[in-house]
């Protein structure tokens, strides 16, 4: 599970826990990425002017045979004819709708779980939208799990500060962890449970190659 | 499994990894909320494998997702019979490579122990040639 689709699935929670709408808007003609989130944030201004207080999130999927299509959750009921005819206005095609209980929307989670496109590469898949609530993003989201346990002890071994050198940290965190695991060694700790700092050499020149050695001094 | 095992899941179409079983760990992973103090958890095992990649000592991390059943650290690392140093075949839902780094998911079947017939380099002590 990446923390971008575990912030959907809090958000999703925060909607609402009773019963949600899912909405299916898709097109009749195949249309670039680009005219589709026009399209969709032209959609979206109508639905809020006709709705103002329409909550929801929404989730990008790209259909290997129908383009880019947009998956709606509402935890209100709207009227399904004017909405109709709102999508019809700003060139959308088919709609659907359906009563969804909240638990479901593990279901549109797992879109955000599939490989991101090259043409959505920097897009946000989902979003919410609408006043009076607050959706969790994944800034809020923290992570629990070995890989970030030891990250968190190598930022302190290491002072590292700021987000420079990002893909190099990740190597020697990468590598410390396999050595927890190989060696059996307390999550976070080293040998016999000791802090990195004290066998700071032996962890860096024991089970690191050279660069990776070299560029822990510079982070000294 | 022997090797002819192995070759036949491998012709059946079976994705498989063979590697020196090198260490597990269990944790109990999850995100938590900052806003709402919600949380997800689940129980996952991480499997260090050591495989020849191209010509190369390779190090595979193995992630295993548990069912339900399996709801604590010490249930999953009951699962962890496996022996160090030895060759095991691992089944695998998917893998991927990403900065350098093998990972894969296992599937539901458990690994198994390869059974390499290992050939003599002479007849046992006292006993004559075969040939």
């Amino acid at each position: 599970m990446t923390k971008s689709k575990a912030a959907f699935l809090f958000a999703s929670q925060t909607l609402g826990k009773q019963r949600l709408y899912l909405w299916t808007f898709t097109f009749r003609e195949l249309l670039a990425v680009n005219e589709t989130r026009k399209r969709w944030n032209h959609l979206l201004t109508l639905l809020l002017r006709q709705w103002p207080n329409l909550q929801g999130l929404r989730v990008f999927e790209l259909h290997r045979e129908h383009g880019l299509h947009v998956h709606l959750v509402t935890n209100q009921f709207i009227d399904v004819k004017r909405a109709r005819e709102l999508a019809a206005q700003s060139g959308w095609g088919r709609i659907h709708v359906t009563p969804m209980p909240s638990e479901h929307c593990g279901y549109l989670a797992k879109y955000l779980s599939k490989d991101r496109p090259e043409c959505l590469y920097r897009w946000r898949l989902w979003a919410g939208f609408g006043k009076g609530w607050e959706w969790t993003k994944v800034k809020d989201v923290i992570q629990d799990s070995v890989f970030s346990r030891v990250y968190r002890a190598c930022k302190e071994w290491r002072g590292w500060v700021g987000r420079g050198h990002f893909f190099k940290r990740m190597e020697l965190v990468r590598r410390v962890m396999i050595s927890t695991i190989e060696y059996g060694w307390r999550v976070g700790r080293g040998p016999e449970a000791r802090p990195y700092s004290d066998d700071d050499e032996a962890i860096l020149t024991g089970l690191l190659p050279v660069e990776v050695e070299e560029f822990g001094k510079n982070f000294v | 499994m022997t090797t002819d095992e192995l070759v036949k899941q491998v012709m059946r179409g079976n994705l498989v990894l063979v590697g020196e079983y090198r260490g597990s760990h269990a944790e109990m992973a999850g995100y938590v909320d900052k806003k709402s103090g919600q949380a997800i958890r689940y129980v996952r095992g991480i499997h260090l494998v050591e495989c020849d990649w191209y010509g190369r000592v390779d190090r595979v991390l193995l992630f295993e997702y548990f069912p339900e059943s399996v709801a604590s650290v010490e249930q999953a690392e009951a699962t962890f019979t496996y022996e160090r140093g030895r060759k095991y075949v691992f089944y695998l839902e998917s893998f991927k490579r990403e900065r350098g780094q093998l990972t894969g998911r296992v599937a539901g079947w458990d690994p198994e122990p390869l059974e390499i017939a290992e050939e003599a380099g002479c007849s046992p002590a006292g006993e004559p040639p075969p040939f």
